[in-house]
């Protein structure tokens, strides 16, 4: 949800796909990876039903568990980018001394709640450990460790955030969190 | 006592703008530590909540709105839509409308179309002499359109969440849509009459010809959609991949717009969409859980349906408590946790599930036009530069109509199940 620049000369500016891949970081790469993968075994389901009038069975427990860790893996860039859906309210009213205190709180209730989740994450990597997945054989807990990654990762962009808005503009800050996440 | 502090939990984390996800799960876990239950009960609840394979459309249509965004597209429908009802009083407000209708068969979320879309018809309207309360109140209203016809990203979720067909109900949503877009022209031409608002250009066959033929391919995409849906011939999910290989197949061979670097950044922002629904999505399913294994919701059923079990008295309930939890919860949050209570009551009186799918997706689209936590007021703003004040006193008169349409829908069952029924039952 960006808001569209002011168009050039007369005609309405249309919003296009940019090719700017500055946002992409490394550590992005397997969740893009995941996703294209995903992308891929779902047409395929898709084109087997339709070719050989018969699904292949894996496809769908396999698709169900790259969801899962793209919805995780994905949490962890809406915490780094502030992309997380937030309702915006408070920063209209508040005096703008308070601004960056409210934001810093609000930042590292995120950071704690997905450490906390990261911490739960370890202990559920432990008991699934025994549990295979019912058509590959791969044991459940390589799901609750990707889980129990993006938490964390989570959680560090967060702990990062609340240390950047100590040092950002109260003015931009509102105005960021106005535009809601 | 535990429950209080449940709803204490949220409704402080929200207004301190902390995410809907963050405060639904932070809220859950407080509630679960103070019960004594084991912490991973929420974790098992969240990942159980995403691991549904009819939620695995919310990518694919997320993705494949945002292939549409290449080699003009948008332009060339916001044209053609242009030529199509232009020529009418107040002409570039039904433009507004009828280009949501046409988008609202791509792209599944009200937010989107409002924040895409939207900026380039204040604009227009700007530019043309409009005032631009008419350009935002119009714009809001038509961006509600979207999640009605299909695709629609929050009928998924109820689908999911109440195990009821997503086929059915994206067919289902095609007529009330389009009487919300009837309902909404009605108000532009009233509002043009009386303020007497331009035309833009008469109508010329050649012309919308021309814009015809530039659009048709784009236009492909809502009818493999909704005919592939329509006939059968497609599950959600299916219908949705179509349309990501028709998509991606207009962007890098017919219009050749798209590199590996755009798809690249394309997947990237369909990733961090999708997480963003869904993470509220597996966060309200641990809330829904604590609520219904505290007998919340069998507590609701029994308040209501003790008083009447009558279908009208209990459906002027649900739209009560939907239009109330509208004004401040999001709307996957507030779908996710309220079906899982609804349900009990609807069917206790006999409503059919489909059909509260509609009114419950309909009721809380007018909540997103409605302070204090209007999302997609919120955005207009943003976009338009009209302050926040102003675009909720802009919208409130198109209102109006969406309350009516509601109203009938809710009241009129055969508007949103006769297609369903002649289609699949």
């Amino acid at each position: 949800m960006n808001a569209t620049p002011e168009g050039h000369g007369d005609g309405p500016a249309f919003d296009e796909i940019t090719d700017d891949v500055s946002v992409v970081r490394l550590e992005d790469i397997p969740v893009l990876a995941i996703f294209a993968f995903l992308v891929g075994i779902v047409a395929l389901q898709f084109l087997t039903r339709y070719a050989l009038n018969d699904s292949l069975s894996w496809t769908e427990e396999v698709a169900r568990y790259c969801l899962i860790a793209v919805t995780f893996l994905g949490s962890a860039i809406c915490a780094r980018r502030g992309t997380h859906l937030a309702l915006g309210l408070a920063y209209r009213y508040v005096p703008t001394p308070a601004v960056r205190p409210l934001a810093m709180v609000s930042e590292a209730v995120v950071a704690a709640f997905f450490a906390w989740l990261a911490y739960v994450g370890v202990e559920m990597v432990d008991r699934t450990s025994a549990q295979m997945m019912i058509s590959v054989p791969m044991s459940k807990s390589v799901l609750y460790m990707i889980v129990t990654a993006s938490c964390a990762l989570a959680a560090l962009y967060s702990a990062f955030n609340v240390v950047r808005l100590s040092r950002q503009d109260p003015a931009r800050i509102a105005a960021a969190r106005l535009a809601g996440g | 006592m535990h429950l209080t502090i449940l709803f204490l939990v949220l409704s402080v984390t929200l207004m301190l703008g902390v995410p809907v996800g963050v405060s639904l799960g932070l809220a859950s876990l407080v509630f679960v530590a103070l019960s004594g239950l084991p912490d991973a009960v929420v974790l098992h609840n969240m990942v159980g909540g995403v691991d549904s394979f009819p939620l695995l459309a919310v990518p694919f249509f997320i993705l494949a709105g945002q292939l549409m965004n290449t080699g003009g597209i948008t332009e060339r429908i916001f044209t053609f839509a242009r030529a199509l009802v232009g020529w009418m009083p107040g002409g570039l407000g039904h433009v507004n409308i009828g280009a949501s209708v046409l988008f609202a068969g791509m792209s599944g979320a009200a937010v989107a179309d409002a924040g895409g879309l939207g900026s380039v018809e204040i604009k227009a309207m700007r530019q043309a002499g409009y005032d631009p309360d008419f350009a935002v109140g119009v714009t809001a209203a038509s961006s509600t359109i979207g999640p009605i016809i299909p695709p629609s990203l929050p009928l998924i979720v109820y689908g999911v969440m109440a195990s009821a067909s997503i086929g059915e109900l994206f067919v289902a949503g095609l007529l009330p849509g389009l009487l919300m877009a009837l309902a909404l022209m009605a108000m532009v031409a009233w509002f043009s009459w009386t303020r007497s608002y331009p035309t833009d250009g008469a109508f010329r066959f050649g012309h919308a010809w021309h814009s015809f033929r530039a659009a048709f391919l784009p236009l492909m995409t809502p009818a493999i959609i909704i005919g592939g849906i329509v006939t059968g011939a497609f599950t959600p999910t299916e219908a949705a991949v179509a349309a990501v290989a028709w998509t991606l197949i207009l962007g890098v061979l017919v219009y050749r717009s798209l590199g590996w670097r755009h798809l690249v950044r394309v997947m990237f922002d369909t990733v961090e969409t999708t997480a963003s629904i869904l993470f509220i999505v597996a966060t309200a399913a641990i809330f829904a859980w604590i609520l219904i294994s505290n007998q919340m919701a069998a507590q609701l059923a029994g308040a209501i349906l003790g008083v009447s079990d009558d279908p009208v008295f209990v459906m002027f309930s649900i739209l009560a408590i939907v239009l109330v939890l509208g004004l401040f919860m999001e709307t996957v949050a507030a779908i996710t946790i309220l079906v899982p209570v609804l349900g009990p009551v609807a069917a206790g009186a006999g409503i059919d599930t489909v059909h509260l799918g509609i009114v419950v997706v309909l009721a809380l689209m007018i909540g997103l036009l409605t302070p204090p936590v209007g999302l997609v007021l919120y955005v207009l703003a943003g976009v338009s530069g009209v302050s926040f004040e102003r675009c909720v006193k802009a919208t409130a008169p198109f209102l109006i109509p969406l309350v009516i349409v509601l109203l009938l829908v809710a009241f009129v069952p055969a508007l949103s199940l006769a297609l369903p029924r002649m289609i699949y039952r």
